[in-house]
């Protein structure tokens, strides 16, 4: 129904540790968010990182770029507070921060399973009903996806538009109907959570030990964006 | 307490804790597949797709899981599908921990569910005001004019709300009463 954020290939940063990704991603944002308006080099330094990291992952950067394309609007809503109030910085600095941080959440997704980005969640000490959360979210997602699909097609066989309120009832009974089976179907997996011993949260899938060379790796690339940030501060 | 009593007040909460959780990820998936859906048929964000089964889940679920969904169900989309993108993920995100959190605590309380309805629909609409009016004035925008665009560009979608959720929540409400 959708195409996976998750790109299979075998790559150096597809095989790094996901705890060493994810890090490395809040560090990075953290970075953006810090950085100077005023520094031109900086931000190209900022970007040469990611492109960098995009040669190490081998995915084609054209397909990450079409993935932070919903980003662009926000680019064209900051041209056009440019030309309303002349200051062009202000709005092109936030613009140029939220490309950034999409194009390394997009980096991460295609280079990280789900599991185990919970499970580096979970390293993280994220709390265990988040998790849990997202693990069933996980799981029901391609059960309701199907669902979707099906729906999807009756109603492109009885016409498939919407230029009528009458449509537009039909529609809505259809998002009931599938709120509805959802929630039969939850019943269900209740019962079987119970069946299965569930008490309180759901156990993640741990991740191996973490290596001590993936906490250097961590360190050195906190390091080199806290060196990066005060070399360009001046 | 006795003992049993004790003991089957305990097997309770689990069944209902495992209920809650199960509909509070069936609805986190859910508030990732109806987007897409709508996006199918050609409804765009104008029609609030992912407020629906958060709003669901406020009116469903206890406080805690219903918050929790509403911080969830952007993230875990922006995860698995890479929409809505990273900045306006963070918006998203609390505006429909709002929508779930105040359906979900107003009903706590024993409001009404015609009282808790409209109550977080309206709460959610002054936090998107605010956070839209913010991030606006941030892009350099006249302050105001993106917070009331967005409230506006939403009204479809506030009015499928009011629609399509009352008749969930009160065939769930029937449903578990008849069960307990």
């Amino acid at each position: 129904m959708w195409s996976q954020p998750y790109i299979e290939t075998s790559s150096l940063l597809h095989r790094c540790d996901p705890r060493l990704k994810t890090v490395g991603t809040l560090l990075y944002i953290i970075a953006v968010a810090a950085a100077r308006p005023r520094s031109p080099v900086l931000w190209m330094l900022l970007s040469a990182i990611l492109l960098c990291l995009t040669l190490c992952a081998n995915i084609p950067l054209t397909l990450l770029l079409r993935r932070i394309a919903p980003v662009l609007w926000l680019v064209g809503l900051a041209v056009l507070g440019g030309l309303l109030t002349g200051e062009w910085e202000r709005g092109l600095t936030l613009s140029m921060r939220c490309l950034l941080c999409a194009y390394g959440v997009a980096l991460l997704s295609a280079t990280t399973r789900f599991l185990d980005l919970i499970a580096s969640l979970q390293w993280m000490r994220t709390p265990s009903l988040f998790l849990s959360l997202l693990l069933l979210t996980h799981r029901y997602l391609s059960v309701l996806s199907e669902e979707a699909v099906r729906m999807r097609r009756a109603w492109q066989s009885r016409g498939g538009a919407i230029n009528s309120v009458r449509a537009l009832i039909a529609f809505s009974r259809l998002i009931h109907a599938l709120l509805w089976r959802s929630v039969e179907r939850s019943e269900r997996i209740a019962n079987a959570m119970i069946s299965r011993g569930f008490e309180e949260r759901l156990p993640v899938r741990p991740l191996a030990p973490l290596r001590p060379s993936a906490l250097l790796w961590m360190a050195a690339f906190g390091g080199a964006l806290i060196l990066l940030l005060a070399g360009t501060s001046r | 307490m006795h003992p049993d009593a004790a003991r089957e007040e305990s097997a309770r909460e689990n069944l209902t804790a495992a209920r809650e959780m199960a509909l509070g990820g069936l609805f986190c998936a859910l508030g990732i597949v109806v987007p897409i859906l709508f996006h199918a048929v050609g409804l765009g964000r104008v029609f609030l797709p992912m407020h629906l089964p958060v709003l669901a889940a406020g009116m469903l679920l206890r406080p805690r899981i219903a918050l929790s969904v509403g911080i969830l169900t952007p993230w875990a989309s922006m995860l698995l599908t890479g929409m809505p993108p990273f900045p306006l993920v963070i918006l998203l995100s609390l505006e429909l921990a709002a929508l779930a959190g105040t359906a979900s605590i107003l009903l706590a309380v024993r409001l009404p569910w015609l009282v808790a309805l409209p109550a977080a629909i309206m709460i959610r609409c002054l936090l998107t005001w605010l956070l839209t009016s913010l991030f606006g004035g941030a892009l350099g925008l006249p302050l105001q004019a993106a917070g009331w665009a967005a409230v506006l560009s939403g009204l479809p979608g506030i009015l499928l709300q009011i629609v399509c959720v009352p008749p969930i929540f009160l065939t769930i409400q029937a449903r578990r009463r008849a069960f307990s």
